[in-house]
């Protein structure tokens, strides 16, 4: 009993380390933001479109496509990895005229060999409105052969594990029976192992020579080196000869094989990923142990005395115990990590599975019971309704493998979460008048720059019931700045006190300032409201230098970038640099530039910007608090371009 | 058995506990770099510490020797070109790279004066080739 409660305790912790690490998973190679935006109406053609992924995609096999409605392709060369960052692919495009196009994707995940793919659209001068493809983020589904071959190579490393752990358990090695059993283990597993790596390479949808040289050739060799090792392993062990050290290098190598499936596992794409990888190889461990174990009793002992099938089924139900404990312990911990919310585990494919997981192992956990407490300490006895109870376990416990065998092949929710809230979460605002009249909602969807949907509910202040106005308008002001005007959008009444419309009056990113005007009759309330786009945070390059100011190059557009440094580095009284540079690294001559200081806490402050020299390069005096502030830029080049981006700076750290 | 059905049923109810997901800024980070440092020597002739300027504007010469103002804004660092920082009461005003510059400033007033000698991509070398600071005054009006 004490033991049973140190165990649980055990559970818990490792249930608690779980919640206490950082959330990221992400299997998958999946889009979480791109550059088009999804939606986005685009005032000129992009020079290409960047995708970040939430893993890092094989460039060798993945792919970005872009093509308008009458399927005309407008890529101008191959995806690449884009500069900086790994988790970036790139596609170049030709001049796009005005019109919707279609970005399509694929990748495959250099981690774990998993496919995805997506779409979505976005217009050049138009709304993409009538793109034909919706915007989707998937991983492809897998196929049945994906799953047969994950749980052969489960089934084949399992048994050599169980088998080699009762062989030294129960019987001080490997005995004839046994020794056959790890044979056909690592038998099923070299099919496993090929069947795993053949629908990897097919789902990639390249040639064997495009495999070679890819993250899926690198794990094919990683999977092929320890079956290689057991199959010989096993092949001597046939043959007779140094029984117990051939038995266990089998042994290890099905380790081993077990501990390269963790590494290209959902668990390499979490973080940390090697506790995770850690965790996910016990766990494989220990079933091999507890379940492959099981299948050996079950082989090892026919036509064996009474009391030698009494012995074994004693030492192996200790053994089964301890592999249980780890099963459910790191199962557990690696379902927290991946499954993250109690929606998920009811709300997705994944979670479905787990449950389903969880549901077959605890019949397990309960047949194991009956065996331990009432079966085997009345062996030789009850020998006949122990075996019954030990094949109704591996019939549950093939049901369970399968489950795993899916669970592997399907993407964890965690990693759907950003691109799913990327894609929906629309820009809120509220705020009442001065004279407390009227209360308002504006919902700005997407909320990014460029077309969005506005909708504004208006309530009265005190009684909260809907206000019918006989105008309602809205003003947008991007302060500081005469690089874009002021604009007004007139919204229409669509049910009692909502009023909408679909506008572009958000030119560009950046904090605006809305007003919202409200004419009742005689009467008209103004709202002030501040409205902050949702945009793709830019990829920002830091290069740090002993002694002197962090230099930050933030990557606007592909073509553009903003060199960006606050001397001295640290709070209080600074100057702000920034300079504008193109492709090529030269300076991009500057009509005119403003940028805004929001500081920790979300006071903003416009900051008065000076020319440094006549091209440009400006600086503005600051005074940075501790923490993270943000700076939002905007500029007009020479050549009337507008270049609008941000970059959050902790002065110091 | 009980136990062990309960410690699973546990288990499997923190199963769904867990934290949203965090975002990130797809920065990448280089490792700390090593500015070139530069020889030239950069000083400020005029005005001279001390000095009483008559009149709404300073006109401020700076000397350079060991390397030349470049227009030229270049990422690839070369120790003899770049331009000057001039900064007026810890404020960095237009320079335009060149040597001299008529500065506004208030009379009755006192003010501090530095320069830097910067690379051509804005950013200072290492060591800062900075001048000393000098103070003068305006003769009230």
């Amino acid at each position: 009993m004490k033991r049973l409660t140190l165990a649980g305790l055990a559970v818990l912790m490792l249930v608690g380390t779980a919640l206490a690490l950082p959330a990221r998973a992400s299997a998958h190679a999946l889009a979480q933001s791109s550059v088009p935006a999804d939606g986005a109406t685009l005032q000129s053609s992009p020079a290409d479109v960047t995708i970040t992924f939430g893993e890092t995609p094989d460039p060798s096999l993945s792919s970005i496509s872009v093509v308008d409605t009458s399927g005309t392709s407008w890529t101008a060369g191959p995806t690449v990895v884009n500069g900086a960052t790994s988790l970036q692919l790139r596609a170049p495009l030709k001049h796009l005229p005005r019109g919707s196009y279609t970005v399509t994707w694929r990748t495959v995940s250099a981690v774990d060999g998993h496919q995805a793919s997506g779409a979505f659209s976005f217009g050049v001068g138009v709304s993409p409105g009538s793109a034909k493809a919706t915007s989707s983020v998937a991983p492809t589904a897998p196929s049945p052969f994906a799953v047969v071959a994950r749980l052969l190579l489960f089934v084949g490393l399992i048994v050599v594990v169980g088998s080699v752990t009762l062989g030294f358990g129960a019987f001080g090695g490997p005995t004839p029976l046994l020794r056959r059993t790890i044979a056909a283990g690592a038998a099923v597993s070299l099919l496993g192992t090929a069947g795993v790596t053949g629908a990897q390479i097919s789902g990639a949808g390249v040639a064997l020579s495009g495999v070679l040289g890819s993250s899926l050739g690198r794990s094919l060799i990683l999977r092929g080196v320890p079956v290689l090792v057991l199959l010989v392993a096993t092949a001597f062990l046939l043959r007779g000869r140094w029984l117990r050290p051939l038995a266990l290098v089998a042994g290890v190598a099905a380790l081993g094989a077990m501990l390269v499936d963790a590494t290209n596992s959902h668990a390499a794409g979490e973080s940390p990923a090697t506790l995770n990888e850690f965790a996910q190889w016990l766990h494989i461990a220990a079933v091999g142990v507890w379940i492959g174990g099981l299948v050996a009793l079950l082989v090892s002992v026919m036509g064996a005395p009474s009391d030698q099938k009494a012995h074994a089924a004693r030492r192996f139900s200790k053994l089964a115990g301890i592999g249980l404990l780890v099963v459910a312990a790191t199962g557990v911990f690696r379902a927290v990590i991946e499954v993250q919310t109690w929606g998920n585990l009811v709300g997705t494919a994944f979670g479905v599975l787990v449950l389903l997981k969880i549901g077959l192992i605890v019949i397990l956990a309960g047949l194991g019971a009956i065996n331990r407490y009432r079966n085997v300490p009345n062996v030789p006895r009850m020998l006949h309704a122990l075996r019954r109870v030990v094949t109704t376990e591996v019939i549950v416990a093939l049901g369970a493998l399968t489950v795993a065998a899916a669970l592997v092949n399907v993407a964890p929710p965690a990693e759907y979460a950003p691109a799913a809230a990327q894609a929906v979460q629309p820009v809120v605002a509220s705020g009442s008048d001065f004279g407390t009249t009227v209360k308002v909602h504006l919902t700005v969807s997407p909320g990014t720059a460029g077309l969005d949907t506005y909708t504004l509910t208006v309530n009265d202040y005190d009684s909260g019931q809907p206000v019918d106005a006989r105008r309602v308008e809205l003003t947008f002001t991007l302060p500081n700045q005469t690089i874009i005007a002021s604009s007004n959008l007139l919204l229409s009444r669509s049910a009692s006190g909502v009023y909408n419309a679909r506008a572009a009056n958000l030119a560009v990113d950046g904090t605006w300032n809305v007003v919202a005007l409200i004419e009742q009759g005689m009467q008209s309330v103004e709202v002030p409201l501040t409205l902050t786009t949702r945009s793709t945070p830019p990829v920002v390059t830091v290069t740090p230098f002993t002694g002197l100011p962090t230099l930050y190059t933030i990557h606007v557009t592909h073509e553009r970038s903003a060199q960006v440094y606050i001397d001295p580095d640290k709070p209080g009284a600074t100057e702000f640099h920034v300079t504008f540079l193109d492709a090529r690294g030269n300076e991009i001559p500057i009509a005119s530039a403003a940028v805004s200081d929001t500081a920790p806490g979300g006071s903003r402050m416009n900051l008065t910007l000076r020319r440094l020299d006549s091209i440009g390069h400006f600086v503005a005096d600051a005074n940075v608090r501790t923490g993270s502030s943000r700076f939002d830029i905007i500029a007009s080049t020479a050549s009337g371009e507008v270049l609008s981006t941000y970059i959050e700076l902790s002065p110091g750290s | 058995m009980r136990t062990r059905a309960l410690t699973l049923a546990g288990a499997a109810l923190l199963t769904a506990c867990g934290g949203g997901t965090g975002t990130s800024i797809p920065t990448s980070t280089s490792s700390a770099a090593n500015r070139p440092a530069t020889s030239a020597q950069v000083s400020i002739v005029s005005p001279s510490p001390g000095a009483l300027i008559r009149g709404n504007t300073v006109h401020v010469a700076i000397a350079l020797s060991g390397a030349t103002i470049t227009r030229v804004y270049s990422t690839t660092i070369t120790p003899t070109l770049g331009h000057i920082h001039l900064y007026l009461d810890n404020q960095l005003i237009y320079m335009n790279y060149t040597l001299q510059q008529d500065v506004t400033v208030h009379p009755g007033l006192q003010y501090s004066l530095y320069a830097e000698f910067v690379a051509s991509d804005h950013f200072p070398f290492h060591p800062r080739d900075v001048t000393n600071t000098i103070f003068f005054s305006v003769a009230p009006s």
